[in-house]
């Protein structure tokens, strides 16, 4: 996995941050960032607190926290995608026009019949805005990969909206 | 679903995850130690990770990345019959092997077998404890759709997920859940039998006989190996659109230790030269991300990502030096078909 490495041990130790603070602050990103990758509204925040206590005994030694918190989560929600037994519950949608509703409804439905590993690379690039070699390292994979991922994901999801 | 959406389906997406982040109440939490996870909806306890998981896993780190990708339907495969008639199928991909006397999609009553249709063979390679197995075809003068998930814990590999399309114009998918897991088995063993899902919400049946299915097969390369060292592709053809959207991909490709049937452990230990029989249909693209093998960081300018040029069919040549002689240890001759947007 092309987490973000650790630093080995004797090294320096690098400037830390409490770890409260980290949670307190990181911590709303990371359930929205579940329940987005997981399309589903009651596991998200379940899933963030599994990802942070994955974080929290290796917290002394990871280098860039951002980044292996959100390895953590797309880890998490991607083990949990492969043992779900349950019909997903809908995120909710902002209040807005009937039509656009509808729109949106489609399109997440359509988002949520992805492969896991297409529907994350999406996730991460149009809701984090992370470049192609930052959702590798989240994904575990090349930026070439993540081409891939993304394109094939981008054509199903136009096929579905075409049907 | 209206025109614009699908001239702007990434414009679309950044609001729809705007608006479902925006929507989601999440409260503000402060850290409780020690830290528990409370995932309760889970339905399977973790397993350890056995050895031969971590070996999968260290094969698959390790891996030498090629470019190549499946981004449009493969070659599909043929499956001879009547249209209708129940009649053998088998259907392969590097990952997955699915072979039945007969497959039955009863979707309200219509029923789908594939028998005299082309069926797009695809799956997502994955890596040790994920992979698809995902088959299309027309029938019936609508499309349908039968798509397994896989997972495995190093120990069994088993479906997390069946789906198929529900016979209707506009397809749906229609859910097939089971109590448990489906055709759990030991790794490197197919499971064997007769099986009939019934479609969550009552509306159809999946019905296979004979069924002898296996997901996570061991590369194809370590079966018979006649060399020390094999390149094993991802996907047996590089399928691309010449779409310059979605017309670029890549996959992986292992340098095998042919004794142990996993990467060599040094990948920078070897060279790689890739040739293309006809660049009009496809070309190389050395990009930053084709720089550096994922695992180890070693420059890795040999291996080059695949671009489509036009629409055709050539070969993708694979060849694996030692690095310290030169002398050719592997090779692969990998068929590439670019398809019309």
């Amino acid at each position: 996995m092309a987490m973000t490495q650790p630093r080995a041990p004797g090294e320096a130790a690098a400037p830390t941050t409490d770890f409260a603070a980290f949670y307190r602050a990181t911590w709303p990103g990371a359930a929205r960032l579940a329940a987005l990758l997981t399309q589903d509204a009651r596991v998200g925040e379940d899933l963030a607190q599994e990802a942070f206590a994955r974080v929290y005994p290796k917290w002394s030694r990871i280098e860039n926290p951002n980044a292996y918190l959100r390895t953590a989560v797309v880890n998490a929600c991607r083990s949990w995608q492969s043992r779900r037994h349950t019909e997903r519950v809908k995120l909710p949608l902002v209040a807005t026009s009937a039509s656009t509703e509808l729109t949106f409804d489609l399109l997440a439905d359509a988002v949520a019949e992805l492969p896991y590993r297409q529907r994350a690379a999406l996730v991460l690039r149009y809701y984090m805005g992370l470049s192609e070699a930052e959702i590798a390292d989240a994904l575990g994979c090349r930026p070439g990969t993540v081409k891939s991922l993304t394109s094939r994901a981008l054509a199903a999801l136009r096929k579905g909206i075409e049907e | 679903m209206s025109p614009t959406m699908h001239d702007d389906v990434e414009t679309q997406l950044r609001e729809l995850f705007e608006q479902q982040a925006s929507a989601l109440p999440v409260t503000a939490r402060a850290w409780d130690d020690p830290p528990l996870a409370t995932v309760t909806t889970l339905a399977q306890p973790r397993r350890t990770r056995s050895t031969l998981a971590a070996i999968v896993g260290t094969a698959a780190a390790v891996a030498l990345v090629v470019g190549v990708v499946a981004l449009a339907p493969g070659r599909g495969i043929n499956v001879a019959g009547q249209p209708g008639a129940a009649v053998p199928v088998h259907f392969a991909t590097p990952q997955v092997g699915f072979t039945a006397d007969a497959l039955l999609i009863d979707a309200e009553g219509r029923q789908f077998t594939s028998s005299g249709q082309v069926v797009d063979v695809h799956s997502d390679p994955g890596d040790s404890k994920y992979t698809t197995l995902e088959l299309t075809w027309r029938e019936r003068g609508v499309e349908m759709r039968l798509y397994m998930y896989f997972a495995s814990d190093g120990h069994d590999w088993w479906a997390t997920e069946l789906r198929t399309y529900n016979g209707h114009a506009s397809g749906d998918w229609i859910m097939y859940h089971s109590p448990s897991t489906y055709f759990r088995s030991p790794l490197g063993q197919p499971f064997a039998g007769n099986v009939d899902f019934a479609a969550t919400d009552g509306t159809g049946h999946l019905r296979i006989s004979n069924l002898k299915l296996q997901a996570f097969l061991p590369p194809a390369q370590c079966a018979h190996p006649t060399t020390k060292y094999a390149l094993a592709p991802s996907y047996a053809t590089v399928s691309m659109v010449n779409d310059a959207t979605t017309g670029f991909g890549t996959g992986t490709t292992a340098l095998l230790d042919t004794a142990t049937c996993k990467a060599v452990s040094d990948p920078s230990a070897f060279t790689y030269d890739w040739k293309i029989n006809d660049p009009a249909v496809a070309q190389f693209r050395f990009g930053a991300g084709s720089l550096r093998s994922e695992a180890t960081g070693v420059a890795l300018s040999e291996s080059p990502d695949l671009a489509p040029k036009g629409t055709g069919s050539t070969v993708l040549h694979a060849t694996a030096h030692e690095r310290s002689t030169g002398k050719v240890v592997a090779t692969a001759d990998i068929p590439v078909t670019v398809a019309a947007p």
